[in-house]
Order: structure tokens, then sequence, then C-alpha cells
């Protein structure tokens, strides 16, 4: 690793491309830089993905000695903070794989019966005022998570960038590497898919 | 778009801002004029609300993240 060849002053202003290109020749300061921008969002996306503090702070390890040692591979087709997202959610997702398959969405599990006519036959609870109730928000806490780890990964990592780290649907598309329609279309059937299981817990609710 | 099935496999697109003007304006009228969409809307909006406030890491542990960062440093040599 070399010197940094930039007064630490100067590095604060450097933009990405600067950053990136300092990085490839091992200036030293360059890649502390890289840490200090991207270390804290790396973690938070991995945690989100994997919820484990072990596996998060090895996936994280190796995302960025990934990172350095592939530098040279970056082509900047994408931001360098798209690069970096998609070897997180890739290497995160590798870690996770080692547990079971999950099942896909089926639109008609998750939208209401409609009528021949393309009308909805029957009326819809709405819940969003009860699902305030700080008295039920632990619960619902509950079911929330276990609805997303019961997601396939490709709804899952979708809806985890886009909708709990607010990622936008471009950088999305960007890190998985997918169409933005392919963003959306996975999006809203996860958000149905939450809907379906938030609907269940909270008519349970009323009827008890 | 006439009809609520096509309405409710329009709703994030609407969310997104991606219907073309028209199409914007019959889907706000029709969450309007139908009920169940209406709360089927309230409610899928409320969902990832929800899944926003329990999931998002807002504060990954401190420690956590200084043992990343002198593991890294100590393992690319960054350390003075």
């Amino acid at each position: 690793m070399g010197e940094s060849s930039v007064p630490s002053s100067r590095q604060n202003e450097l933009d990405e491309r600067q950053l990136v290109e300092l990085a490839r020749r091992g200036d030293a300061a360059a890649f502390e830089q890289v840490l200090d921008r991207h270390q804290e969002r790396v973690l938070r996306v991995a945690y989100s993905i994997l919820r484990d503090p072990m596996d998060t702070e090895e996936v994280t390890q190796d995302v960025f000695l990934t990172v350095f040692e592939k530098i040279d591979s970056f082509r900047g087709d994408s931001s360098f903070s798209t690069w970096i997202h998609r070897i997180t959610v890739n290497a995160a997702l590798m870690r996770k794989r080692r547990n079971r398959s999950r099942k896909d969405i089926l639109l008609e599990e998750v939208m209401p019966v409609f009528e021949e006519n393309g009308h909805i036959a029957a009326d819809v609870a709405d819940w969003s005022e009860q699902a305030s109730d700080p008295a039920l928000q632990s619960e619902a806490r509950a079911v929330i998570q276990a609805a997303v780890d019961q997601l396939d990964e490709k709804y899952q990592t979708v809806f985890l960038l886009r909708d709990v780290e607010g990622f936008s649907s471009e950088d999305t598309a960007g890190i998985l590497e997918l169409s933005i329609p392919a963003v959306k279309s996975r999006l809203h059937r996860a958000r149905l898919f939450l809907r379906r299981e938030l609907a269940d817990y909270f008519e349970r609710q009323t009827s008890q | 778009m006439e009809n609520c099935q096509q309405i409710l496999h329009a709703l994030t697109e609407y969310m997104e801002g991606d219907l073309p003007l028209r199409e914007e304006r019959g889907f706000e009228q029709h969450m309007v004029d139908c009920d169940p969409c209406h709360a089927f809307f309230r409610t899928y909006k409320k969902s990832s609300e929800l899944a926003r406030q329990a999931l998002r890491v807002e504060d990954v542990p401190p420690e956590l993240q200084q043992r990343v960062r002198s593991y890294l440093k100590a393992r690319l040599g960054l350390e003075q």
C-alpha cells in the first residue's frame, strides 16, 4: 500500500472518479476514504439482508477486501457506489443461500377476488389507522419480519433495497443488474405479499 | 384503466409516478369512487411504511463498525 500523494484536507473534496483512480494506484488515504464513505451503508445493507451481527461483520469485511482487490476491474459502467452495493448484496445472498429456498408469490393469493368484469368482488378492510396503534407495533413488527423472511430472495432483495433502505428504483436496478420494470414488478409483488400477511394479522386482531 | 383489477396492478406505477397523466387522473378518480380499492391502496402503502419502520437498520452497532474497520485497516496495511 503506497503513501498518500494527496494532502488529507484535499482528500475530502475528491469526487468519486478521482478517489477510485487514486485507490487503483494503491493510495492509502484514498482507500481510507472509500471506507469512510461506504462502510456504514454497506453494513446496513448487509445487516438488512442477514439480520445477524456476526454474519454481517464477516460479509462486510469480505466486501471491502473484494472491493480493494478487484478495484482494477471496476470499469465505471455504473457508479462506484452501485458497484460496491452489488458486491454487498451478492456476498450477503451467498451467505444466506445456505438457508432454504423460498416460495414464489402467486398473484391470486395476494390480490382480492375479482368478478368477471374485473371489479372487486368483496369489501376490503382498511386497517391502516389500526396499524398505528402502539399496542400492536411489536406484534406487527414480528409479522413483517416473518413475511419478509418468507419471500423468495428475488423479491426480498428488491424490497429491502427499495422500500426499507430507500434506494431509488434506478439504483436498485443497477445494484441487482435488473431492468427498472423488473424491479418495479418484483417490488409490487413483494408489497402485495406483505400487505396480505398484515391484512391477515389485523383481521385476526379484529375478530378476537 | 377501467376496472379494479387493472387499477390494483398499477399501484406501484402510480406511486413511482410512471402513469401517463390521463391514466393517473383515472386512477385517482377510481380511488374516490371505489371504497374497496381505496382501502386496498391505503393498506398497501401502509405495509411499506410499516416495513420501513420495522426493518430499517437505523444504527449499526458502533462496536461492529469499529471491529470491521480495525480488521480492514490491519489487513490492508492502512494503520499509521
